[in-house]
């Protein structure tokens, strides 16, 4: 059955199967196992490790199904998005481990995942992959190339997205969806213009500096406000909401501590 | 040989884009210089925004079917987007230095500028322009995390970096579909099912309800500058994309205009913003749901597709920029915690008589707070359109076009439009919230006062304004020829 997935423009593949020797099945199966493990994956190494391998699948993908320039540039950007995500990605391992030692447990949501998560998100993981077996065979919207790989790709990272509690791994969910969409967008237009790859590569690296910056930015705020031993949703809120009257107030004011 | 070479790429085109770049870099050098280096940090990003906006009054001008004819050309559309996008940035970072602020809102303001104006130019290249917006977005979201320092920040940056990027990377996942669609036009692909996917995509960056999560947290957590950016730079920005869409992709047009899409979230959204202007919350979450609904009135016209609508929008669009950087900088004015040494004004009596009150001692209204306050009714009396202030000029050519199709609409947002402006004019902090005073910085505030005055004057200058945007929407072939 999976054969059946595996229909591709014939001419390239042909190409690339003279010259390059790349089994299709095996890049496809590898996909699967990586993006998965990268969806339950709590260790930062391993993180790191399968947002990296994800990249270079996919540009090893781009090199058999479509040019060789889209895949180097799938390659450099891939390896620029980890670099810059490693730093952060360690500094939330280390908070986490801050917060096994010394009880600070409000970190657990921002910075790490869990139990509980990990066989929640491998069940999810196993459920999209089986809706992008379903969607590619029901609904081929690309005629003539591999609907299961973005199909997969866009069903995990939304997976991730709506189902993670923690903002690392609806980070990595949006890496996955953004190479869901450049994997689709290649397959309709295999010939794409200097300024459209570059644009995107653009877009993929500035989007890991973003998430690095606010992974960052919030580990660090709230350690603060651990260390300090401050109640971290205090800062603007010297007043307990029971001692707030229930109406008489058209400023508005009186829920000033009520929307976060 | 250089020189030629030079004179060659100096091109408008090459000003518009590398000028907010260079200022940018220029700006984020001397603006770790202390304070005297943030001003000039600020008065170079603002020579950046005026070059950016020469070079593109300059660029060469081409009809929007045949811009990958001519390199380097803008169609009008992108020329007025730029032009608005350029002023609001450069508002933004005058009010920024004003406020004497630490941050580097001058710097991403410019860095911003620059990927709208991509975005621009990229005419039908509709995959960059959408690049262009995606790296706005994320410019902006990184600004929310970091300008104030606190976990709101953080958590409104990562509701704007989610929502917008998956709105953002839909909508390249919409023009891939629409190039399947044109490849393959009888396959599973059609156009009400591009059209379905794209106005996920733009309903997502926009904030157009029922899609509108980040819009209230955005406008309320993170520091002025980016709410700024986010509401009054990039929500214009890519509704300049949704038209360059519309005129890349005429096909989708017709099923637009069969189904009502633009009409029925513009409608929504106008009415769900007065409801959520009228509900209890923080003043600038407020005004995050007033700019919503006011955005609904450009949906409105959009949705006409007619050229005295789509003009009318325009002028909406513009006047909301500067409509949404006096109200978001007045409010935060309003609503600033006092810092380190005012507090020491503060005395037990009026933390005392503030508590008697049920009122949070965190309102510290100021002494010159008037000032603030004006420049807040005056900006949200003109975003009413209620004659002769302010938004008439546009809102009048929307309510024509309106009324041509059909007059309950125009009844609907004139209703919509009034009772946002009560719910703004009644969210107004009143004096006796004060529990204490403390000096403030009064140039910022008269700064926006002299921005509110301008919007209320907007209404004055219909006939010049409208010409301008009729003249750029004649160039739009989707549009019906009235």
């Amino acid at each position: 059955m999976l054969g059946q997935i595996l229909t591709f423009d014939r001419a390239s593949m042909a190409d690339a199967e003279g010259n390059l020797g790349v089994n299709e099945l095996a890049l496809l199966v590898m996909l699967v196992v990586v993006a998965s493990l990268l969806s339950i994956s709590v260790e930062w190494h391993v993180a790191a490790a399968c947002l990296w391998l994800v990249h270079m699948l996919v540009s090893v993908w781009l090199a058999v199904v479509a040019t060789p320039e889209l895949a180097v540039s799938k390659a450099v950007t891939g390896t620029t998005v980890c670099l810059l995500l490693i730093p952060s990605l360690r500094a939330f391992s280390q908070a986490r481990a801050t917060v096994g030692t010394t009880g600070m447990r409000r970190l657990v949501v921002v910075a790490g995942t869990q139990a509980t998560d990990e066989p929640f998100m491998l069940v999810g993981a196993f459920l999209a992959a089986a809706a992008a077996i379903a969607l590619s065979f029901a609904f081929p919207l690309v005629e003539g190339a591999s609907n299961f790989a973005w199909y997969w790709l866009t069903l995990l990272g939304l997976l991730l997205i709506m189902l993670s509690r923690d903002i690392v791994r609806i980070g990595l969910g949006l890496l996955l969806l953004l190479n869901a969409v450049d994997l689709l967008d290649t397959m309709v237009t295999r010939n794409q213009g200097v300024t459209a790859i570059g644009a995107r590569s653009m877009v993929a690296i500035v989007l890991a500096l973003a998430l690095s910056v606010i992974w960052g930015r919030t580990t660090s705020v709230r350690s603060r406000s651990e260390k300090a031993d401050l109640p971290s949703l205090t800062v603007t809120d010297p007043m307990p909401p029971q001692r707030l009257p229930p109406f008489g107030n058209p400023g508005g004011d009186r829920y000033q501590g009520g929307s976060r | 040989m250089t020189l030629e070479a030079l004179r060659a790429i100096w091109t408008p085109s090459f000003l518009t884009f590398v000028s907010p770049i260079v200022a940018a870099a220029l700006g984020g050098l001397f603006g770790r210089l202390g304070r005297s280096g943030q001003r000039v940090a600020a008065l170079i990003v603002l020579c950046g925004f005026s070059a950016g906006a020469y070079g593109a009054w300059q660029a060469p001008v081409s009809a929007l079917t045949a811009i990958t004819a001519v390199p380097g050309s803008l169609p009008p559309i992108g020329r007025l987007q730029i032009l608005v996008v350029s002023m609001g940035g450069a508002l933004i970072s005058i009010y920024h230095v004003l406020t004497k602020r630490d941050g580097e809102v001058a710097v991403i303001a410019s860095l911003v500028v620059a990927a709208t104006s991509a975005s621009a130019f990229a005419g039908d290249s509709l995959r960059v322009a959408g690049a262009g917006i995606h790296l706005a977005v994320l410019l902006v979201a990184m600004l929310m995390a970091t300008e104030r320092g606190d976990w709101q920040g953080g958590v409104a940056g990562t509701a704007y970096l989610t929502m917008a990027s998956i709105g953002a990377i839909t909508l390249v996942a919409g023009f891939a579909l629409a190039d399947v669609q044109k490849v393959s036009p009888g396959g599973l692909v059609t156009d009400a099912f591009v059209v379905a996917v794209l106005s996920t995509g733009f309903a997502l960056s926009i904030g157009i309800v029922p899609l509108y999560f980040w819009v209230p947290s955005a406008s309320q957590r993170p520091g002025a500058g980016a709410s700024m950016l986010a509401l009054a730079v990039v929500v214009p920005a890519s509704l300049g994309l949704m038209l360059a869409t519309l005129t890349a992709l005429p096909q989708l047009s017709g099923p637009i205009a069969s189904s009502h899409l633009l009409t029925i979230g513009g409608l929504l959204t106008a009415i769900f913003g007065a409801v959520g202007t009228l509900a209890p919350g923080r003043l600038r979450r407020r005004i995050g749901y007033a700019l919503m609904g006011n955005l609904g009135a450009v949906l409105l016209g959009f949705g006409t597709l007619t050229r005295i609508g789509v003009a009318g929008a325009l002028v909406t669009l513009a006047h909301h920029c500067l409509v949404a950087i006096v109200l978001i900088g007045s409010a935060t004015e309003i609503e600033t915690p006092p810092s380190a040494p005012d507090q020491a004004l503060v005395d037990e009596d009026g933390i005392d008589s503030g508590l008697r009150l049920g009122v949070r001692p965190i309102l510290i209204a100021r002494e010159q707070g008037w000032v603030a306050r004006g420049a807040f009714v005056l900006a949200a009396i003109a975003m009413s359109g209620v004659p002769p202030f302010g938004g008439f000029a546009s809102r009048w050519a929307v309510m024509q076009a309106l009324a041509l199709s059909d007059w309950r609409l125009a009844f609907a947002l004139g209703i919509a439009s009034l009772a946002t402006t009560y719910a703004l004019l009644v969210s107004v902090p009143g004096r006796r919230n004060v529990v204490g005073s403390r000096q403030s910085s009064t140039r910022t505030e008269r700064f926006l006062l002299v921005l509110s005055v301008v919007a209320c004057l907007w209404g004055f200058l219909p006939g010049n304004i409208l010409d301008v945007a009729h003249s750029a929407t004649s160039q739009l072939t989707f549009l019906k020829p009235f």
